[in-house]
């Protein structure tokens, strides 16, 4: 056992005010107590990458924060056998008027390591961080662009030899090149049986870099144990989709005098042994509407949107006569075609094409898990659509040097 | 009582860290300026220049017995220099510094200590200028200069001790931040920095109650050191070490307790 937490606690007092005047420095009224942690307890053993999950404000960053050193529990205890790094930014405490040699020493001796050891590893370090900073060396670092700052700072991060390293998740922001590079290093490092805490909201980082998971909810621990288990729990409880809306009486349903919903459900075709929807598979929107309108000609305008409310697709349906009565209808999505996300549905019912009679708004709401076979790389994957269109490349002539 | 055994272990183990900060701000400051390190020296000698005109040509005094009052002005100005700026830099060494407190965990009073560099560096070159003009004067240092480092080590304690305390708790209660000014401003006139504690007609007992003020004692003794046959009171000095260590045992014992949750007030 490395790290053994008991029994957390982190009680922070919230002021109307930020800080206190003078005046009520004995008093501590009119504060409201929260509690960022709440009895949290947990051990992991030497080479366990854990993987910490949890919604903002689950106390994440607080743990972060307390097993780190950087700020005490209000009770309990951490017990932790070895050095501990911990990188909650790429290059902390970098001075803008100093140069990339004299930052590397200054931010090699915060993260804790000793000049010997910065010593021994500059040449891998500068290395590792690029022809363009070892050109730029002695360059005052505030001329360096970003991409450059980043990389200087995850360079001398990456030569870090600590028994436990507790790394946040923004490391793994930034340009793809560097989430790759820096996720990369992390699994690099997991193999070295080192011990590693990674504090993230990347279900899909988490579950190919950690063994065990702690999942945290409100400052309690809800969950801790194997990563399989826990990121299931996890994405069950997530999922606060709307996958089936169903009326009985018409009196009830949404919609107006013309139309009405009765049902609608979105159903998608699982592989075995799947529990949730991931970008392989197709699914499909089954509906039904109580038509009140006699001989009308109606069509059907679905729209798909992103959890931030851009419009994907609108596809709509022939318009067709019909009379009073009930609506049945269907679509059906291809499976690698839309990207992981959440999406909402609407289905807006048009008369003569060109009166809306309703638009029935979020009338779904579902989510696509990522997946990915033998990845090295875990960021966020770009786009709204992921098809897998035929892609190919291949070696036409050899250059031999020789011939 | 072990707690701060094992958190000054803890210290002497993170020496390197307190060099680089050091160097950190060293390199920082002098090249920065386009004068760099002159500024060391052409800040004591203008309050130096502004106080000869105001003691020789408005107040018409040349010298307190018989050292002239340039001696005295200066040897008070580096001395008190040297403590304002250490505490000044000592106070608002946390908050200067929260890009780092909130990111990464070493003993917080490393950036305390490692901020008296620059006021040292200052006291150096300060006193540098003070030999060559107490020669001009005709008073050049004698072997009691030797004891200078004792003053060195009194007004570092004395800046650590008050500058913690105000590091300590100005995070949370900001209004602390307009006090510790105040005590600058303020001090350098109630210790006998431009003039010398033989100028002030105090009945014995209240000059005790004088030498409560640290700073009293400890330039006083820093100018027995550096003026030929300058005259002391050893009893007034010796009250003032004692405030001094007392001061400087209280900030520390109150930073250190302060120090594991100064994060949450940041």
């Amino acid at each position: 056992m490395i790290l053994q937490v008991e029994n957390i606690s982190k009680k922070y007092l919230v002021n109307t005010q930020e800080t206190k005047s003078i005046l009520n420095l004995f008093n501590n009224s009119g504060k409201k107590e929260f509690w960022a942690l709440n009895d949290v307890s947990f051990q992991i053993n030497q080479g366990d990458r854990l993987g910490v999950i949890g919604n903002n404000g689950a106390g994440k960053s607080t743990l972060l924060k307390i097993l780190s050193r950087i700020s005490n529990p209000t009770s309990g205890n951490v017990t932790i056998k070895g050095k501990v790094a911990s990188l909650l930014e790429v290059g902390t405490g970098f001075h803008p008027e100093l140069t990339g040699r004299e930052n590397i020493y200054l931010n090699g001796a915060i993260l804790g390591m000793k000049k010997h050891e910065i010593d021994s590893n500059f040449e891998e370090i500068i290395d590792f961080a690029g022809e363009q900073i070892k050109n730029f060396l002695d360059t005052p670092v505030k001329r360096y662009s970003s991409g450059m700052y980043v990389r200087l700072g995850f360079a001398i991060a990456a030569h870090l030899n600590p028994d436990i390293l507790i790394v946040d998740e923004v490391l793994a922001v930034g340009d793809i090149d560097f989430q790759k590079k820096s996720l990369g290093k992390m699994q690099e490092v997991s193999k070295k049986d080192r011990t590693i805490l990674f504090v993230s909201h990347n279900i899909t980082a988490v579950s190919n870099l950690c063994n065990k998971t702690l999942y945290l909810e409100r400052g309690k621990t809800k969950a801790f144990g194997e990563t399989g288990n826990i990121l299931n729990n996890y994405l069950a409880e997530h999922q606060k989709n709307i996958l089936i809306q169903e009326y009985t009486t018409i009196n009830e349903a949404p919609g107006n005098d013309a139309i009405r919903l009765k049902y609608c459900k979105l159903e998608p075709k699982l592989f075995e042994d799947q529990e949730f929807l991931d970008i392989r598979n197709s699914f499909t929107l089954t509906f039904e509407f109580w038509n009140q309108l006699k001989n009308t000609t109606l069509n059907l305008s679905l729209h798909l949107y992103s959890a931030t409310g851009e419009c994907i697709l609108n596809i709509a349906t022939e318009p067709k006569l019909m009379n009073d009565g009930i609506i049945t209808g269907n679509l059906e999505f291809p499976g690698n075609y839309l990207n992981d996300g959440n999406y909402m549905i609407s289905l807006m019912v048009v008369k003569d094409q060109s009166i809306v009679l309703h638009n029935f708004e979020n009338l779904i709401t579902f989510d696509i898990a990522d997946f990915r076979e033998n990845a090295v790389w875990f960021g966020k994957w770009p786009g709204y659509v992921r098809p897998n269109f035929p892609f190919n490349f291949r070696q036409t002539t050899n250059l031999r040097l020789d011939a | 009582m072990i707690n701060i055994v094992s958190y000054f272990k803890e210290l002497v183990q993170e020496f390197n860290l307190i060099s680089i900060f050091i160097q950190r701000d060293l390199k920082v400051k002098y090249s920065q300026t386009l004068l760099g390190i002159l500024w060391a020296i052409i800040r004591p000698m203008a309050t130096l220049i502004i106080f000869i005109f105001m003691f020789k040509k408005i107040a018409n005094i040349n010298e307190i017995n018989g050292v002239p009052v340039q001696l005295i002005i200066l040897s008070g100005i580096i001395f008190w220099n040297y403590f304002a700026n250490g505490f000044n830099n000592v106070a608002i060494s946390i908050l200067a510094n929260t890009n780092l407190v909130t990111k990464v965990y070493f003993p917080r009073i490393i950036l305390g200590i490692a901020s008296l560099a620059v006021p040292f560096i200052d006291f150096i070159l300060g006193l540098i200028i003070y030999i060559i003009i107490s020669i001009y004067f005709g008073f050049p240092i004698g072997f009691l200069f030797l004891g200078i480092p004792i003053i060195l080590l009194f007004l570092s304690l004395m800046s650590l001790g008050l500058g913690l305390f105000f590091a300590s708790n100005s995070i949370k209660y900001r209004d602390l931040q307009h006090v510790s000014p105040l005590i600058v401003q303020y001090g350098f006139f109630l210790t006998p920095v431009v003039y010398s504690i033989q100028s002030v007609k105090f009945e014995d007992y209240i000059s005790y109650f004088y030498a409560l003020n640290p700073l009293v004692g400890i330039i006083e003794l820093g100018r027995y050191f550096l003026i030929p046959n300058y005259t002391i009171h050893f009893n007034l000095i010796l009250i003032s070490l004692i405030v001094t260590l007392f001061l400087f045992i209280i900030g520390v014992i109150i930073f250190i307790k302060k120090e594991k949750t100064l994060v949450d007030h940041i």
